[in-house]
């Protein structure tokens, strides 16, 4: 007797560059995203919304495809040009700000002890057009799938940095979470160095500054990284993985960092990254 | 004419030309140096004043290495400084008189550069006017309202008003005062409340919301509700936030109530005329009779 697999097929994948010929659309849905880009003479138009069902998990995408068929929803924004070519670039980024994630529930890490966390963290779509005489990309649109509550962390109200707000379930298993095309995970391992333990109620993690890799198994991941609190338990120091994490097979490079670091090695106060 | 310019060549001797010759090399020097040194000053503060300010301190500097340059000079010459001095003196006291306001302007101007209370671009709120600051000077401030008008505001009057720099710190906090019915479960406008705030992405996560009980009113249970935004947000965030928990509010059938008033007629007022009404279903019953009549 043959057994049947459960397996859920994994998502689309949704970015890359697309041809889109004068007078046609393309149609995207990245979770509560949606999106859609017209190709008219001399002109792009490009329409986003976001559902307020923020747990729309669908991803799609049709492109190209005639605009009769899509509804422009939201704002339509206009980009004129005279030498618009029929490219268009879609890529999956992070955001533009740290994420400072809460575990749902407030856990403790031993002294001497280090864990390995795993949290999905939602993506930004950025959208762009060939610019003109082979000048790169110019970019027209950078919108978050979904956009998480802004917040504040560090020591007082007036010291510390803007981010946004995200609430984890902080997996031990890579394999607990599930496969949405709208969301990337990332592998946070945290060291306890210090002699009491360390209370992880919330940690600002420094996205802006990671790369973003597509792996065979149709996780999108960033590099890891590494927060180290010191044997005084005042300072952390963060490390972020050179690389794509070893555990992922065939990763492919599908965007860089924001904001380019030249040291992996950040050191700042405890208060400014764990919390 | 020819003995005159005789005389005028006998006295010019070495002895008497030399000095006035170092006096005016002097000058020349102190006059290159104040232009240095003004540049290099003003380079080096520039990394932590405006450009402004750093030009009006920069002038300072220059004024008063020049001024040391004619100083030198004169001694030079062998002008006696003694009257320079008392002169110098008697046209400070003259000046300080005709000036008083000004140099009270310019000195308060110097301590609140000093300060750094605020900078350009900053929405700041004196005496009841809220304005961005358009320039920095060395007499006055000027801010542009909200409705495009120009303000100048003296530094005298700058440095003894209570200034509010609503753009200094990067978050704000916004209180609301709401007031509910005596009638309506606290918890739950809590809840309805910290759940609006949780929605709008303006609200910061963090620090959280707050909510008080203010108190017992006259019509209602004053309750104050405090969300912390970002300053770039303060318009939108003020704006949206009180129209949603109006909407909120209304959407649970929680009542915002209207002041209420009891009137009492007492002794010495005519009675409330009363009109008495039939119910309309009553009365269209077979067996209606005057006990089902509503009293208004």
């Amino acid at each position: 007797m043959q057994g049947t697999t459960n397996e859920p097929t994994p998502p689309p994948v949704w970015w890359g560059e697309f041809e889109i010929p004068e007078g046609q659309a393309g149609s995207w849905q990245i979770g509560p995203l949606a999106l859609v880009v017209q190709r008219q003479p001399m002109e792009w138009r490009v329409a986003h919304e976001r559902a307020s069902d923020v747990l729309d998990d669908t991803v799609a995408v049709a492109c190209p495809i005639d605009p009769e068929a899509v509804v422009e929803k939201g704002k339509v924004l206009r980009i004129v040009s005279r030498h618009a070519q029929g490219h268009l670039h879609i890529t999956p980024v992070l955001a533009d700000r740290p994420l400072v994630a809460r575990p749902e529930t407030a856990f403790r890490l031993l002294p001497g002890e280090e864990i390995g966390l795993y949290v999905s963290i939602p993506l930004w779509v950025r959208v762009e057009i060939e610019a003109r005489n082979d000048n790169g990309r110019q970019e027209i649109l950078d919108v978050a799938s979904w956009r998480p509550p802004d917040t504040w962390f560090g020591p007082s109200t007036s010291d510390g940095e803007l981010g946004y707000a995200i609430r984890i379930n902080a997996r031990l298993n890579r394999e607990n979470l599930p496969v949405l095309g709208y969301r990337a995970i990332t592998q946070v391992v945290v060291r306890n160095r210090a002699q009491d333990s360390l209370s992880l109620e919330r940690m600002s993690l420094p996205v802006p500054n990671l790369s973003l890799f597509y792996d065979a198994d149709s996780y999108l991941s960033t590099q890891t990284v590494m927060m180290e609190r010191d044997r005084e338990g005042k300072l952390v120091q963060v490390d972020i993985g050179s690389g794509p994490p070893e555990e992922i097979r065939d990763p492919q490079l599908v965007s860089g960092p924001r904001e380019v670091i030249h040291r992996n090695v950040l050191v700042r106060a405890l208060s400014r990254l764990l919390g | 004419m020819n003995e005159l310019w005789t005389n005028f060549l006998e006295t010019m001797t070495p002895e008497r030309v030399t000095p006035w010759l170092w006096g005016g090399l002097v000058i020349l020097v102190g006059f290159f140096l104040a232009r240095l040194t003004r540049t290099l000053f003003v380079r080096v503060v520039s990394t932590r004043l405006s450009a402004q300010h750093a030009r009006a301190t920069g002038n300072v500097v220059y004024f008063l290495v020049l001024g040391l340059a004619v100083i030198v000079a004169l001694a030079y010459v062998g002008t006696d400084l003694k009257w320079l001095l008392g002169a110098a003196g008697v046209l400070t006291v003259a000046l300080g008189f005709a000036a008083q306001t000004a140099v009270s302007n310019l000195i308060s101007g110097l301590f609140l550069v000093g300060e750094r209370t605020f900078r350009l671009g900053d929405l700041i709120q004196i005496a009841g006017t809220m304005g961005y600051v358009e320039s920095i000077d060395l007499l006055s401030v000027k801010l542009r309202t909200f409705n495009n008008v120009l303000v100048r505001i003296p530094n005298e009057s700058l440095l003894k008003s209570e200034i509010t720099n609503l753009t200094h710190y990067p978050i704000l906090r916004l209180d609301l005062t709401i007031g509910v019915a005596y009638k309506e479960d606290i918890n739950r406008v809590k809840k309805v409340l910290l759940e609006l705030a949780d929605k709008n992405p303006y609200c910061l996560d963090e620090p959280k919301p707050l909510f008080f009980f203010n108190g017992f009113g006259d019509s209602a249970v004053n309750l104050r509700f405090s969300v912390w935004f970002t300053q770039e947000n303060y318009w939108e965030t003020q704006n949206r936030i009180q129209q949603e928990i109006k909407e909120a509010l209304d959407r649970a059938g929680i009542e915002i109530p209207f002041p209420h008033r009891s009137l009492y007629t007492g002794a010495v007022t005519e009675p409330f005329p009363v009109r008495v009404v039939r119910d309309p279903a009553v009365a269209a019953a077979p067996e209606s009779d005057s006990e089902s009549a509503i009293w208004e």
